[in-house]
């Protein structure tokens, strides 16, 4: 086939299969759509729909001549040794890679790592050790590997570490337990899990296609992890350094989509920078993230990207998906399985332990434990840069891909159990006074104090801030201007507004005048009368019209 | 998306809704002006300098005169183009609701078509102005505000600023000490650091 032809085609299936599963999984089985991207990608992989023959057209015009070459074969080739090459697919999966990894980091909250940094900071860090070594030594004791400095060792070590959080985030929510203090350090952890997943990473990049099983001196594997932890922390220090510049150089766009995807080729730039430094491409894109996290366009950004996200991630999993075996995982199996509850109790007891000393009790530690097992995008895409390197084959990829599935369906209704008990701490919380304070407005009435704060909206996007409708059941608000942050909600007939110091007097008066304001609408309302608002619909001369016709 | 509802903003303000009392003809007659005024300004945000105009010693002796007076010194350094207009919006706020605040500061406010940018005048009273005040005291400084209609102003964020500094007695001495506009703006300025 046309190798055009058969990149359009290639996308054109990849994109429809993935979105619709993707979708069907969210919705109907209430799954991450990653999962269902995943098994988009297995059912149509080469290994799979994919790799059977189908026939192309064969048009052939007279004068114009042959509309189309006459080709017979499948839509994803393997060679002859059994490998797929994804081809172009490649270079829109690392840059699917990018922009998942920039969005990752601008979903990063700093402020909330920070606020639980201690207990965040013990759990990641025990839990991506702990997980890491139980990953590598799943392979070493099943003898796929010779040593845990063997690349394949270190390569699964590496897709046991980052945890993804966003399968526990949606439980904790679905139960309003997002909040709690297990919430918390769960989604602090998580920060610190994807850095050192990152900086991991860096090991296997370097790695690139020595699969010879020769092992990796330890003294190599410490300075590369603090050249890698250098890199990081120093692009980082770069990054919040310039955000502010960045970002006013962004708005002097003029046009909020362009500056979202202007932002984006800053997170290119980093990454060409990571990739120099020997560092993986996706760890520069996560910094530019998180730098641009720390600015009050944030949300101008992410909404910006929506489109660029929906086309571009969807083909990354899918990608990832096809690369792998399942089929010929077979002999692997019992391997498969000795890895998923290795990496889980890797994480298990390596965040729960940790998280005792910080005033959890067994229950807490279990909830954080089992919130942090799943694994997904980032072993995703660590699995698919090794497999890239020629690190791991498809049928350790379907391995992987196992993993990936069972740790999804598992946790869910295990999560949502232990959330049914009590308290997850050993003595109440204590407060956790932050600079953010509220005031509640009781309203007679839902539909006043939704009009209300939409009005309220309104006057603050006139003040110069940026708005975001938050994505939650209920109405609610993001602002932000500079260092300000203020949000309103509607929570049942009541308008809450937060913010952090002088803002909330700010917010006060803000509040002030739009009650003012609506005063007046409704002093000129009434002024109408009931007379004159059916004057304002029949004109005098319809209404003399009506009249003399009548 | 952000693009297309600003100018559904517009379109709304324009329609004089008469969210912040503005006539139909008026609206029209200034309409032209509305246009296009977003995205540039994203970023604005106040300079506490940011004064027109000083008056030292109000010739006023009540709320209303004052407004005027220090309307009329605006109107004088040519920022409003249509001061009838402004001072309307002006009283149709201050009919509201008042915006006397306390410690003897009041900070009369509009947002209104009759100007193109946002000015700010300051005028001191020692004798002091009933301004039918929060603390019913009278009132020594008052801050007259006007910014555009339409488009991003940090009109309210000035005012907030300004009160949270004012509960300052130190501040408010030095503020009420000033005889000139440099000095006034230097006094200002200061709260910036």
């Amino acid at each position: 086939m046309q190798s055009d032809l058969l990149i359009a085609l290639q996308v054109a299936v990849v994109i429809i299969s993935a979105k619709f599963l993707g979708r069907f999984f969210e919705r109907r089985l209430h799954q991450p759509s990653v999962i269902g991207e995943v098994v988009a990608g297995l059912i149509i992989g080469p290994f799979a729909l994919g790799g059977i023959a189908i026939a192309s057209l064969h048009v052939h015009i007279p004068l114009i001549g042959q509309v189309l070459t006459p080709a017979v074969g499948p839509l994803f080739p393997i060679d002859s040794s059994g490998i797929f090459h994804e081809g172009l697919l490649r270079v829109l999966t690392i840059l699917g890679a990018v922009v998942l990894m920039f969005d990752a980091g601008l979903e990063t909250n700093l402020k909330r790592f920070l606020a639980f940094a201690p207990a965040g900071l013990a759990t990641g860090l025990g839990g991506s050790v702990l997980s890491f070594f139980l990953g590598a030594g799943a392979a070493v004791w099943s003898g796929l590997a010779s040593s845990f400095r063997d690349p394949v060792a270190m390569v699964l070590g590496v897709i046991a570490t980052a945890t993804s959080v966003g399968l526990t985030v949606r439980v904790l929510s679905d139960t309003r337990t997002l909040n709690t203090p297990e919430g918390a350090t769960i989604l602090s952890a998580a920060v610190i899990d994807d850095v050192i997943a990152l900086v991991f990473l860096s090991l296997v990049v370097s790695m690139s296609g020595d699969s010879s099983g020769t092992a990796i001196p330890w003294g190599m594997i410490g300075l590369r992890s603090l050249w890698a932890a250098m890199v990081f922390l120093g692009l980082l220090g770069i990054g919040l350094l310039l955000r502010k510049r960045i970002s006013k150089l962004l708005l002097r766009l003029g046009s909020l989509e362009a500056a979202g995807v202007v932002a984006l080729t800053f997170g290119l730039l980093a990454a060409c920078i990571a990739e120099a430094s020997g560092l993986a491409l996706i760890v520069g894109a996560y910094v530019m993230g998180l730098s641009l996290s720390e600015t009050d366009i944030v949300n101008v950004i992410h909404k910006a990207l929506i489109p660029v996200r929906e086309f571009f991630v969807p083909l990354l999993f899918c990608v990832t998906g096809m690369l792998a075996n399942l089929a010929g995982v077979g002999s692997l199996l019992p391997f498969a399985l000795l890895y998923t509850v290795l990496i889980s109790i890797g994480k298990l007891v390596g965040c729960g332990l940790p998280a005792i000393p910080f005033g959890f009790n067994l229950r807490g530690a279990a909830r954080i434990g089992v919130g942090m097992v799943p694994r997904q995008e980032v072993g995703l895409i660590v699995a698919g840069i090794a497999f890239g390197n020629g690190l791991i084959g498809s049928q350790m990829m379907g391995a992987v891909v196992v993993m990936i599935l069972v740790t999804a369906v598992a946790t869910p209704p295990v999560l949502a159990v232990l959330f049914k008990g009590g308290s997850g701490l050993r003595r109440p919380a204590p407060d956790q006074s932050t600079d953010t304070r509220m005031i509640r407005i009781p309203l007679p009435a839902r539909d006043l104090a939704l009009f209300i704060a939409e009005k309220l909206v309104d006057m603050f996007r006139h003040e110069g801030f940026h708005v975001f409708d938050m994505p939650v059941r209920a109405k609610a608000w993001d602002l932000r201007k500079g260092s300000r942050v203020v949000t309103i909600a509607v929570e049942e007939n009541s308008i809450l507004i937060m913010a952090g110091g002088d803002s909330l007097d700010y917010a006060r008066l803000v509040f002030l005048e739009t009650i003012t304001g609506i005063r007046k609408v409704l002093g000129d309302f009434d002024s109408l009368g009931e007379h004159s608002i059916r004057h304002l619909l029949y004109p005098r001369e319809e209404l003399r019209t009506q009249e003399h016709i009548r | 998306m952000y693009m297309g509802y600003c100018n559904l903003q517009c379109a709304d303000g324009a329609a004089g809704l008469g969210f912040r009392g503005v006539s139909l003809y008026n609206a029209k007659k200034y309409s032209d002006n509305t246009r296009g005024t977003f995205p540039g300004a994203l970023m604005k945000t106040h300079r506490y300098a940011d004064l027109d105009c000083f008056i030292p010693v109000l010739a006023s002796t009540d709320k209303w005169q004052a407004i005027s007076e220090l309307l009329g010194s605006l109107t004088t350094e040519g920022l409003v183009r249509d001061p009838d207009l402004a001072l309307q919006d002006i009283l149709d706020r201050e009919h509201t609701l008042s915006t006397g605040m306390t410690h003897g500061l009041g900070l009369p406010h509009a947002r209104t078509q009759a100007v193109s940018r946002r000015c700010v005048a300051l005028g001191l009273c020692r004798a002091g102005i009933e301004f039918d005040t929060i603390d019913g005291l009278p009132v020594h400084v008052i801050f007259l505000e006007l910014s555009p209609l339409h488009g991003v102003w940090p009109h309210l964020e000035y005012l907030a600023d300004l009160a949270r500094a004012y509960s300052d007695p130190l501040w408010r001495s030095e503020l009420e000490s000033c005889t000139n506009l440099a000095g006034a703006r230097r006094v200002l300025e200061r709260l910036s650091s």
